[in-house]
Order: C-alpha cells, then sequence, then structure tokens
C-alpha cells in the first residue's frame, strides 16, 4: 500500500548531475555519480539502496553538510548555494532533519530538545513555548516534557527528534533511517506518526532506508540507487511489483527471503 | 591561639588561595585553548590545521617541562608581573602557566567526547560555531568538566607543595622548612593529613556534583 499525495506538481527538491568524489591515497572514488532526480512537492520519497550505495553521502549533500564536485541542487526553486552561509541557514529553516541515532542533546529535557532550533533562532519565550507545547501533543509525548532523553526508549527518543525537526514548520523533512533502530511495533508506531504528520503538516518528506517495507508502507515513489548511481526511480506499487534493475530486484527479493 | 594551630591554619589558607587563584586563572586561559584546539583539528568546526598543530606543539612543550624547572625559569616573569617571586602570590604564576596547558589538553579531551553527528545535527539547524560551542560543546560536557576539575586542583596541591621548596609558602613551605630542615615531624605530619583532607573534600565533593548534573544516565 502507498499513499500518493500530489498537491501540486511542483518540485521541492530536484538534484542535477550530482556527483560527489573522494581521494583516497590510491584513487578517486565516486560517492556519488551524475545524479539527477525530482522530489514533488507532496512527495514521500524513499531512497533505498545497499550498505555504502551512496544514500548517506546523498542526504548529507542535500542537507548541506558535504559539498558536492559537481552539480546543483535546488530546493523549493531556491539553488543551494554551499558558499553563502546566511542563505544555507535561511534555507535550512525550510527543512528538517531527523538524523540516523537522533542526536538529542543529553543534558537538556525533552522539552528544550525540542525548543532548540528555537532558542538558536533567538525566538521569543511565548512563541517557543506554544510551538513546543503543540508538537508534544502532536508526537504524542505528553507528560515526558522535563524527562531527560537518557530515561526514554528507542521509539519516544525518534518523537522528539521528529518533533525538533517540525519546529521551524518546515515544507520538507529529511529523514535518515528513522527506523532502523526501533523494533518493529514501535517502527509501526513512528510510521503512523509519519504519516499522520505527512497529512496533516503537508510536508514532503525524503527518507532514506535499508528497510524495504518501511519503504512499501511509507513511500509513494523510491529511487534505487547503487554505488552512487541511479539506477531506478518509480512509483512504490510499480516498484515492488515490476522491478526493472538487477539490484532492485536484489534489494526487494532479500524481503521475501530473508 | 596555640602558634602551630596558627601556622597551620595560615599554611592551610596560603594553600588554598594558590590553589583556587591559580586553578581560576588556569581555567580562564585553558578553556578558550581547548576550545581552539578541538575547532581547529582537521574536520573541525573552523578546520586550521596548522594553527592546531603550533598550538598543540606549544602546549606539549610546556607539558614536559617539570613544574620545578619552570617555576625556577619563570622567576623574572613572576618578579616582573607581581613584583616577587616567592611567596603565595610569587607561586600563583607558575603554578597556573604549568597548568593552563594541562587544563587545555582535558577540556579537548572532555570536548570530544561529544559525538560528531550531534555537532553536525545542530550545524544543520542553523547554530553558528558560538551557539554551538556553548549549547552543545560545553554544556554537554559539563558533568565531564567538572569531574576533571578535581584532577587539575589535586595537582595543583602537589606543585603548591614543591613551591614551598623555594620560599613558595603553603603548607608545602610549612612541610618544608618545619618537617624537612628542623626534622619536626609532628608538623610535617599535620601538613600531611591537612593535604590529605583537603584532597578527599575536593575530589568527593566535585565527583557528587558531577554525578547530580549528569543526565546521560
Amino acid at each position: 500500500m502507498s499513499i500518493a499525495f500530489f498537491y501540486m506538481e511542483e518540485a521541492m527538491i530536484e538534484i542535477r548531475n550530482l556527483t560527489k568524489s573522494y581521494v583516497t591515497q590510491e584513487n578517486t572514488f565516486n560517492a556519488l555519480e551524475d545524479i539527477s532526480f525530482t522530489v514533488e512537492d507532496g512527495d514521500l520519497f524513499g531512497i533505498i539502496g545497499m550498505s555504502g550505495a551512496g544514500k548517506s553521502t546523498l542526504l548529507n549533500v542535500i542537507s548541506g553538510l558535504i559539498k558536492p564536485n559537481q552539480g546543483e541542487i535546488l530546493i523549493d526553486g531556491e539553488i543551494f548555494d554551499y558558499e553563502d552561509e546566511k542563505r544555507l541557514k535561511e534555507l535550512r529553516k525550510k527543512i528538517g532533519f531527523v538524523f540516523q541515532g537522533y542526536h538529542l542533546l543529553m543534558q537538556k529535557t525533552v522539552y528544550e530538545n525540542i525548543a532548540f532550533p528555537l532558542r538558536i533562532q533567538k525566538k521569543n519565550e511565548e512563541e517557543i513555548k506554544q510551538t513546543v507545547d503543540e508538537l508534544i501533543i502532536k508526537v504524542g509525548l505528553v507528560g515526558k516534557e522535563n524527562v531527560y532523553p537518557a530515561k526514554l526508549s528507542g521509539g519516544q527518543k525518534q518523537r522528539v527528534a521528529i518533533a525538533r525537526a517540525l519546529v521551524n514548520k518546515p515544507r520538507l523533512l529529511l529523514l535518515d533511517e528513522p527506523t532502523s533502530a526501533l523494533d518493529s511495533l514501535t517502527t509501526k508506531e513512528i510510521i503512523r506518526l509519519l504519516q499522520h504528520i505527512h497529512k496533516e503538516e503537508k510536508v514532503t518528506m525524503l527518507l532514506i532506508t535499508h528497510e524495504i517495507n518501511v519503504a512499501r508502507i511509507l513511500t509513494n515513489k523510491v529511487l534505487v540507487i547503487d554505488q552512487g548511481r541511479f539506477i531506478e526511480l518509480k512509483n512504490t506499487e510499480d516498484i515492488f511489483l515490476n522491478p526493472e534493475s538487477e539490484i532492485a530486484k536484489l534489494l526487494l527479493g532479500k524481503e521475501v527471503q530473508p | 591561639m596555640n602558634p602551630i594551630v596558627n601556622l597551620l591554619l595560615e599554611g592551610t589558607l596560603d594553600t588554598l588561595i594558590m590553589v583556587i587563584l591559580s586553578l581560576f586563572l588556569a581555567y580562564l586561559f585553558g578553556l578558550p585553548l581547548g576550545i581552539i584546539l578541538v575547532l581547529t583539528k582537521k574536520s573541525g568546526l573552523m578546520e586550521r590545521p596548522k594553527l592546531h598543530l603550533i598550538l598543540g606543539s606549544i602546549i606539549n612543550v610546556m607539558r614536559s617541562l617539570p613544574f620545578i624547572i619552570l617555576m625556577v625559569v619563570l622567576i623574572p616573569f613572576t618578579r616582573w608581573v607581581t613584583g616577587t617571586s616567592i611567596g603565595v602570590f610569587g607561586t600563583i604564576i607558575p603554578l597556573f602557566i604549568s597548568a593552563t596547558p594541562f587544563v587545555a589538553r582535558m577540556i579537548e579531551t572532555s570536548l570530544e567526547e561529544i559525538d560528531q553527528h550531534t555537532i553536525s545535527a545542530i550545524e544543520v539547524m542553523g547554530a553558528s560555531i558560538y551557539q554551538i560551542v556553548i549549547h552543545v560543546y560545553i554544556k554537554e560536557s559539563i558533568p565531564s568538566l567538572i569531574r576533571n576539575i578535581p584532577i587539575v586542583a589535586i595537582a595543583l596541591i602537589g606543585y603548591s607543595a614543591m613551591a614551598g621548596a623555594t620560599g613558595g609558602g603553603g603548607l608545602g613551605d610549612i612541610a618544608i622548612r618545619y618537617g624537612y630542615y628542623n626534622y619536626d615531624t609532628q608538623m610535617m605530619l599535620w601538613t600531611i593529613i591537612i593535604i590529605i583532607v583537603l584532597v578527599q573534600i575536593i575530589q568527593v565533593s566535585f565527583t557528587g556534583l558531577s554525578k547530580k548534573i549528569d543526565k546521560r544516565l
């Protein structure tokens, strides 16, 4: 089952001829090689691939942590300029990030973790409180406001991370393996939460995952990459019914025969 | 008051003044140095490998000098700053100068315990380097920073006692003058007992404080 939301046929992310190479002592290898694709506004876009396929590099380039060697990225029609720190910051406010491994601040409470992006923007206390309180209800963490992350379960930590990513009311949410550290029941809860947020907030989501089932349930489009290269991009249903590439067959087949 | 008690009280007070002031100064200079070390390292937030190397080398050189030698080498400088090279204030300068590189390395180690991915995560949220230093590097490593204070403080107590050998004042001075030169065993024992008690108090209180504010467990 896939959910297809097409509010507008507008591009949220446009990736054009993206190449990222690393120089090692022996040779140069391409972590990403001439990748181009478009994520439409409202998409629940999944990127799948083997370990080392370049998924994380791709996400890091889109989040501006890594500068590509070639190519360009447009977010919501605006070119990602890696040199212009100020505009990069403005652009990043349109993007929410959910990182693999949560990366919460351990010395701050749930409330303060969610409020953190607003605090660094020096928003006023009233605005922060209103936004954070709403989000705490939305992600189901009522009563946990003053708890420190070390006392939370994996699923609760992920809820904090998701709330923190939503605090700027982003139009785009980037998720790196959002369920990889969770058990199957918690994974289902987080998927449900993300579906709910996608519907309510009209936020475009781009997630990378190695869990094929998560991609199947959550996304409406899937991009398969391998060895840094674009392999195929299809609607989720189509790719699961009729994978063309060997690597897609392999990835999906793995799920059938564990 | 009993002259022995009086002398010991004065010595304890002098030692405390020396240790607290030099500890304060060592952190005042060591904290920014430690932060600079972390920021300028390879793949740090302000990557400057050359600066990092130079700073690291200076710190290593400073740390290789035995305190007693550093104290002698610094006599002209100490005299220039404080007007004296002996007594409590003459000792504070070499004490804090020897402790600063030590503190810088301690701070560096504490800050490096913070997961690099957490730093990246906060960076993409749009935090400035200053904000990352304050909210992530420092606030997240406060328990570790506090746990390290007694290590420096206790080393400083040791150094301050050593300074007694060159007329540095404090408990070390008493131990050397009365205990060593005058064979006053009782005085020697008292200074040792006081130093042991001081070390215990410092260690227990900072460990307790660190545990209390550590939310990672």
